[in-house]
């Protein structure tokens, strides 16, 4: 029984770590059709900041992560991505692939490729046990970080003007624009939304790994492609469901393994996406939700 | 008000409309009208900023605007009713109608919605529900009232019949009547030819990319030129064109044929 | 006589002109020094490659973000196939029965490695080809990722993470030229096939082409199974070129690098193809040089790690704002007789009008 419940905190952890991810993707997506790829290195970016930023107290550490990944973020839309716009779908794939690589490659040139250590404060990573059940404090506040920035988006895009004039970029763009809705200022709303999910990812994940090095934001921003495309494409609660369920299935897939097939873990994970895409192409999530796409 | 001046638009390697010139005086409810593909969209599209014309100049109330963005045209007093209808279906009836209340003084945003309100009571019921719910009759009404909260001064029409069944079509161009008696200027694309032909008071033939046949109310009911021109038989539009250069200058700043 | 050999000329320029692209790149590089021989090497197994992945993303529009498994299927089987029988019982000691006593020359292995890649793909082409767009590409980089691991895991096939050592080399610049060659005829004849013609009236406009009676997932799966024998060989040459390899060679960083050079060249055409996996591959084998360090004038350039793939993207990213639909523009080299229409697409609209006013007046 305590392993039940340790192993469901962990996919919840989980789960809502690659919520998040996915929601960096989606919202994006949402509006430009564009999956940014170059969002890993976003993760990167902040990670990287917080270990240039070791020495300072740790409120000031996580705010310049948060400032710089936006910055990032805002720069990696203006410069890369608006001459850009407009074009096709591979296109756009290519250079939000080669984006990536630029950056990665360019963090390998300044920082060379071998892991740094960055140590964020104690508390972040306790040990916190509940009558038989143990479990770390980054579980907990993984878990109540991404539940109150979900609802903080979900406030945002039903009552403000702009999280409005969003939901109406994200279903027909064009169409918002004859409206007035200025085309300019929701892409870098998104971008910046997009940039706060990546922010608060790095933290979250260096606080796990206790490293960094060029290459931490590939595998995050895979599994946010994974999530967003099963969830449902276009659909911001589709993004974070399908988070959530690749999260719980990571965990299921490490526990029921038996030992011979426990390396094997990722191909049955991918297989399982593989139906999923065939069972239902057009994602899980079928809710008239936030960003849903007719 | 407004004007297109041999104006030409195409995608990629083709062109869809081919020195195309067209006026709309303030105050009137001018028509374009032609068969599927003709470039009537193409037209607006161009007209409200989605395209930008190869060449030509378009001019609203003397200011060159071909190539300008659509979010800053509708601030300047354009607004375009698109082809179907195109309402946001996730945001409910009130976010749409809000939407571009968002650019106006919030004095002015509240009587504006009012005003809509009353001229179409079917959305005042539904604020509140999403506006994928609605019928089409009623979709319709929507995309005309989020276009006229947009405070135009030129109010563009794409096919506003389209799909809609005759007994909603008559309330849609009663609609568009009311209008015009507010003194809305109007620029109508319709391929119901006969119906737009007798609401507006001028009234273009585009075929194919180019201006066939225009003139005012009277001398478009004469119903053989226009469906001659629509059918494109190059007699008939030869004929047309003859009698339309006979007519010189009693059609009324009409295109060239 | 002469008509015909014209017209055979004419017909089959956009391959002939490949070739002979490759054939220029064969012979300057067989008289360079021994490392740009190698260099020149990999441009043609890369364009293979490429090539393979022309054949189903270029003609289907439908991306795909696994086809380099089939290179991984492909170098394996050649690796099984032709390691020397006693090098391989010690590599590979509980390799069953067959496998372990088989050693096939070069041709028979490079079938067999197409062959084994095409196997795999008949699993998985099924719905592969019911999918589109980003759901085929993840379902694709899924396939990737599977194939990857089993790769790692499957020691007794693969020896796991370990090197797989011990492929006899016998790829040449003239082996992989004609092995390019013979490619660029498949996708050629390919594409100018009906199916061919089918798959690519479907990704201009797909309700047009189901309109018109034509079975989309049954052409895509055609250019699919062609396009996974195409990588297979890729995978043989590959394996006979190194002489030996690890899973991760074929995974997400070559993956990115063949899309990158399809789109490059243009992903609608076959000369995009070629064109861009040329380009983008000696660009790359430049940035290289350069990441090593170099002198310019009084000044020296200390290498740095990154340096060439840092540059290398970044070219990819100007080719792509300067020309966004590739190098090629979707084109084939076409042989013009002089003074016959230019564009194949002529505008129906001016064309009718143009008629139409020529009739009337």
């Amino acid at each position: 029984m305590t392993e039940l419940i340790q192993h469901v905190i962990d996919a919840l952890s989980l789960g809502s770590l690659y919520a998040l991810l996915a929601l960096g993707i989606a919202l994006i997506f949402g509006i430009m059709n564009l999956i940014n790829f170059a969002y890993g290195e976003l993760i990167m970016i902040g990670a990287f900041t917080l270990y240039l930023g070791r020495d300072l107290p740790w409120p000031l550490q996580l705010a310049l992560c948060v400032v710089v990944v936006i910055i990032a973020s805002l720069l990696m839309d203006r410069l890369a991505f608006r001459p850009f716009r407009g074009a096709t779908g591979p296109v756009l794939l290519v250079t939000s692939f080669a984006l990536s690589f630029a950056l990665q490659s360019l963090a390998t040139v300044i920082f060379g490729s071998r892991a740094k250590g960055i140590a964020l404060p104690s508390w972040f990573a306790e040990s916190i046990t509940i009558g038989s059940v143990s479990f770390s404090s980054l579980n907990l506040i993984t878990v109540v970080l991404v539940v109150v920035l979900l609802g903080g988006l979900a406030t945002f895009l039903r009552r403000t003007t702009v999280g409005v004039q969003m939901r109406a970029a994200a279903e027909n763009f064009t169409t918002a624009r004859l409206v007035g809705v200025k085309a300019d200022r929701v892409i870098a709303v998104a971008f910046v939304l997009s940039g706060f999910s990546a922010a608060v990812a790095a933290i979250l994940i260096v606080a796990q790994r206790g490293t960094v090095t060029p290459t931490v934001g590939v595998s995050p921003v895979l599994i946010a492609f994974v999530a967003t495309i099963i969830g449902g494409l276009g659909s911001l609660y589709g993004a974070a469901f399908g988070g959530l369920l690749l999260g719980a299935l990571t965990v299921l897939l490490q526990v029921v393994l038996p030992e011979g097939l426990a390396p094997y873990r990722e191909v049955f994970l991918y297989a399982g996406v593989i139906v999923v895409l065939l069972v239902r192409p057009q994602g899980l999530v079928v809710v008239k939700a936030l960003f849903e796409r007719v | 008000m407004l004007e297109l001046d041999h104006v030409t638009i195409g995608y990629g390697k083709t062109t869809a409309v081919e020195g195309l010139s067209l006026q709309v005086a303030e105050g009137e409810a001018v028509s374009l009208v032609g068969p599927n593909g003709a470039g009537k969209t193409t037209t607006l599209s161009a007209v409200v900023g989605l395209l930008r014309p190869r060449s030509g100049s378009i001019r609203f109330e003397g200011r060159e605007i071909a190539g300008e963005a659509p979010e800053r045209l509708v601030r300047s007093g354009l607004a375009l009713v698109p082809e179907g209808r195109q309402i946001f279906s996730t945001l409910t009836v009130g976010e749409n109608l809000r939407l571009p209340l968002a650019a106006r003084p919030k004095a002015e945003a509240g009587p504006a919605l009012e005003r809509e309100l009353e001229r179409f009571p079917a959305l005042a019921e539904r604020l509140d529900d999403p506006a994928g719910g609605l019928s089409g009759g009623q979709q319709q009404q929507l995309a005309i009232a989020r276009a006229l909260l947009c405070r135009p001064r030129l109010l563009l029409l794409d096919e506003p019949s389209l799909g809609l069944a005759p007994l909603l079509v008559d309330a849609v161009f009663e609609t568009l009547a009311g209008l015009k008696a507010e003194g809305v200027t109007v620029l109508l694309v319709e391929q119901n030819a006969v119906r737009a032909v007798e609401f507006a008071d001028r009234s273009y033939v585009i075929n194919a990319g180019r201006a066939v046949l225009s003139g005012a109310r009277e001398e478009m009911r004469e119903k053989e030129k226009l469906a001659a021109s629509y059918l494109g038989s190059a007699v008939a539009m030869a004929d047309a064109a003859e009698e339309e250069a006979e007519a010189g200058a009693g059609s009324g700043g009409g295109a060239g044929a | 006589m002469k008509g015909r050999a014209e017209s055979f000329l004419r017909d089959g320029w956009p391959a002939i002109s490949l070739i002979g692209i490759l054939l220029v790149v064969a012979v300057i590089g067989s008289n360079l020094g021994a490392v740009d021989q190698r260099h020149t090497i990999e441009i043609l197994i890369n364009v293979v490659l490429v090539v393979g992945l022309y054949v189903f993303v270029g003609n289907s529009g439908v991306l795909s973000f696994g086809q380099i498994s089939f290179m991984s299927i492909g170098a394996y089987t050649t690796a099984l196939l032709t390691i020397p029988v006693v090098q391989k019982n010690f590599l590979l000691p509980d390799l069953p029965g067959f496998l372990g006593s088989a050693e096939f020359a070069p041709l028979p292995a490079a079938l067999g490695a197409g062959l084994a890649a095409v196997l795999f793909g008949l699993i998985i082409v099924v719905p592969i080809s019911r999918l589109s767009g980003l759901g085929a590409a993840l379902a694709m980089f899924a396939v990737l990722v599977i194939v990857y691991q089993v790769a790692i895991n499957w020691d007794a096939v693969t020896r796991g993470t370990q090197t797989m050592l011990g492929v006899p080399i016998n790829t040449t610049i003239w082996s992989a030229l004609a092995w390019a060659a013979v490619c660029v005829l498949i996708a050629f004849a390919y594409q100018r096939s009906s199916s061919g013609l089918r798959l690519r009236a479907s990704r201009e406009d797909e309700f047009a082409a189901r309109a018109a009676a034509i079975s989309i997932p049954k052409e895509r799966a055609i250019a699919f199974l062609i396009s996974a024998f195409v990588i297979g060989i890729g995978g043989f040459l590959y394996a006979q070129f190194q002489g030996g390899f690890t899973p991760a060679a074929f995974y997400t960083h070559l993956t990115f690098l063949t899309i990158a050079m399809l789109v490059v060249g243009g992903q609608k055409s076959l000369a995009g193809a070629v064109v861009g996996a040329v380009t983008v591959s000696i660009l790359s084998f430049f940035f290289n040089s350069i990441e090593d360090g170099f002198s310019a004038g009084p000044v020296d350039f200390a290498g740095r790690d990154g340096l060439s793939d840092t540059a290398l993207a970044a070219f990819i990213l100007l080719v792509l704002l300067l020309r966004r639909d590739g190098i090629m523009r979707g084109r084939e080299f076409q042989l013009r007789r002089p003074g016959r229409l230019r564009s194949r697409k002529t505008s129906g609209t001016v064309a009718r009008t143009d008629a139409q006013a020529e009739e009337a007046g």
